[in-house]
């Protein structure tokens, strides 16, 4: 294992990971010091029975709401995270718990932002690392998918409805202090998100473990992500009751959270974004789809990092029976078996145009693709034909 | 710092991928490199035909600003160590602004730095040896005439 010259890791959030997780929630509020909690979610989670659950298991323990705030769209924008810090103050709260998937738990962060730093305008804290620590607001995150690990990420996606821009905010301060991975808030999920969601993570994951910042502690990380992934994806999908699956998919996708928080995503991320902001095609499918073609683009160079892959991806039995030099290209068939699988299961998109991707869209995506944030620590650099190539080779 | 700029400078009308992406600019916006907290700093602006230098000014934010956490992480870049994509990597900085703007700015100093240090540097730091389209001598002699012709004062 090469060590680098030089890297940095940091991973804030305690874990709090089983069936009654949700129920040791106020003990750690109460352990962090607040007194009146803020709970933000959707409405979808309200319908499905989510937020009651979260709400009774706090309060069956001690801890009473301050205010339960459930008004939150799909996309974060700064309009909502204003709103939402508005609202914090008036009902005097101090510490946050956001329930929910990305969107939910990107507009906490957001929110935390602002309420730490009081800045005059959230713009002001844009880039990355340039938030400083500032007042402290409690934070635990509670997601509802395996997923974005967004409860271990250091990134927040806010949309600026203005100016008609997503803004990325990158930052350490902005990992939760808890993050609860009880299996009960999962079990509601389809299988067509269970798989789509359970994708991004592995995709997390993989992208760490080659991607320029690379570090022996995200590759810890992002090897328990994919030997999780691969030994309950699939289970998870098929039975969403299954409760010992739904955990190890939450962790995974925590893993793999923390693993890219530090190590970076590359060049599937950034066609990714750029396929999400074009053609609206969610960001599991679009991970789901990359995912194969561009490591073959990549091969040239990282076919090393896939061959050690390839005993997470398809457990120690196949790697010890592949002969070394095919090691690489298992690996990417291993994605390729997986994939499949989930299509057979669940009818996940395995092409572009089954996403409903346009080739007429092409030369937009890679425009955007080029200029993504997570393109300059791609290990391969891609230029605009290069992305071309790899969209038709996903068509 | 001032070398980079300078290369930039003259790039803008010498090499066809420089003139690219800096034209994609928006007129006005600014771009800060900072080498720590006290260390120099470098301002420059996108007007109609280039960039112009610009002093720093209390009251006036950059667009863009990449703050470096030590002078010896700013060293290694503007020396030819590590790459801008390597200072990324390592958090070498921090970055204020869009980040999407700043990607443009780290194309354009990946193609700078191509042609101010010699091969032997640009193999090992570089993702992607491009072509040149000026020999690497012109470029310094313009850079040179340059500095004789004041191009390089702010003009802000």
């Amino acid at each position: 294992m090469k060590i680098p010259d030089f890297y940095e890791f940091q991973h804030n959030t305690k874990i709090i990971s089983g069936r009654y997780g949700l129920e040791n929630l106020a003990a750690e509020l109460r352990q962090m010091g607040a007194k009146r909690p803020l709970l933000l979610s959707d409405a979808g989670l309200e319908a499905a029975g989510i937020v009651r659950l979260v709400t009774d298991s706090v309060q069956n323990n001690g801890m009473k709401w301050a205010a339960v705030y459930t008004d939150i769209p799909r996309d974060s924008s700064l309009d909502v995270v204003n709103r939402i810090a508005a609202f914090y103050r008036e009902k005097q709260c101090d510490a946050l718990v956001a329930l929910g998937g990305g969107s939910v738990i990107d507009t906490a962060k957001g929110v935390k932002m602002v309420l730490s730093s009081n800045a005059e305008d959230i713009l002001q804290l844009a880039g990355c690392e340039c938030i400083k620590r500032g007042r402290r607001i409690l934070f635990a995150a509670i997601p509802t998918t395996a997923g974005t690990g967004s409860e271990s990420t250091l990134v927040a996606v806010i949309r600026d409805e203005l100016r008609k821009q997503k803004l990325e905010f990158i930052s350490y301060e902005l990992q939760p202090d808890v993050a609860v991975l009880d299996p009960r808030t999962t079990l509601t999920l389809p299988p067509l998100i269970t798989a789509t969601t359970g994708m991004d993570a592995l995709c997390h994951a993989i992208e760490a473990f080659i991607c320029m910042q690379k570090n022996p502690v995200s590759d810890a990380y992002a090897a328990a992500a994919m030997n999780l992934i691969r030994e309950n994806l699939v289970k998870a999908v098929k039975n969403g009751q299954d409760e010992k699956a739904r955990l190890a998919m939450a962790n995974a996708s925590m893993l793999a959270g923390a693993a890219f928080s530090n190590s970076m995503v590359g060049l599937v991320h950034a066609i990714g974004h750029a396929l999400g902001s074009v053609c609206l095609v969610p960001h599991g499918h679009a991970m789901t789809i990359l995912l194969p073609y561009v490591l073959m683009y990549q091969y040239h160079k990282l076919s090393p990092y896939y061959a050690e892959m390839l005993l997470y991806l398809a457990g120690p039995d196949i790697y010890a029976a592949t002969p070394e030099e095919k090691r690489a290209r298992e690996a990417i068939r291993a994605i390729m078996i997986m994939k499949h699988k989930l299509h057979k299961i669940c009818y996940l998109p395995e092409k572009l145009r089954e996403a409903g991707v346009a080739r007429s869209d092409f030369d937009r995506i890679a425009e955007l693709a080029v200029n993504d944030g997570a393109m300059i620590v791609s290990p391969v650099p891609a230029e605009k034909q290069d992305i071309l190539h790899i969209l038709e080779k996903a068509y | 710092m001032y070398v980079l700029y300078a290369g930039i400078y003259q790039l803008y009308s010498l090499d066809t991928h420089v003139r690219e992406e800096i034209s994609d600019w928006n007129l006005g916006r600014v771009y800060g490199l900072k080498c720590s907290v006290n260390g120099p700093e470098l301002y420059f602006m996108k007007k109609k035909n280039g960039i112009c230098k610009i002093a720093p000014c209390s009251n006036r934010q950059a667009d863009v600003s990449f703050i470096f956490k030590s002078a010896d992480q700013a060293f290694q870049v503007v020396t030819g160590q590590i790459s801008v994509a390597d200072a990324y990597s390592r958090h070498a900085f921090a970055l204020a602004g869009d980040i999407g703007h700043a990607m443009s700015f780290a194309r354009v100093v990946d193609r700078a730095e191509f042609y101010l240090f010699p091969g032997i540097i640009t193999r090992r730091i570089l993702k992607k040896q491009a072509k040149r389209q000026i020999p690497m001598l012109y470029l310094y002699l313009r850079i040179a005439a340059g500095i004789l012709t004041g191009d390089y004062r702010p003009e802000l």
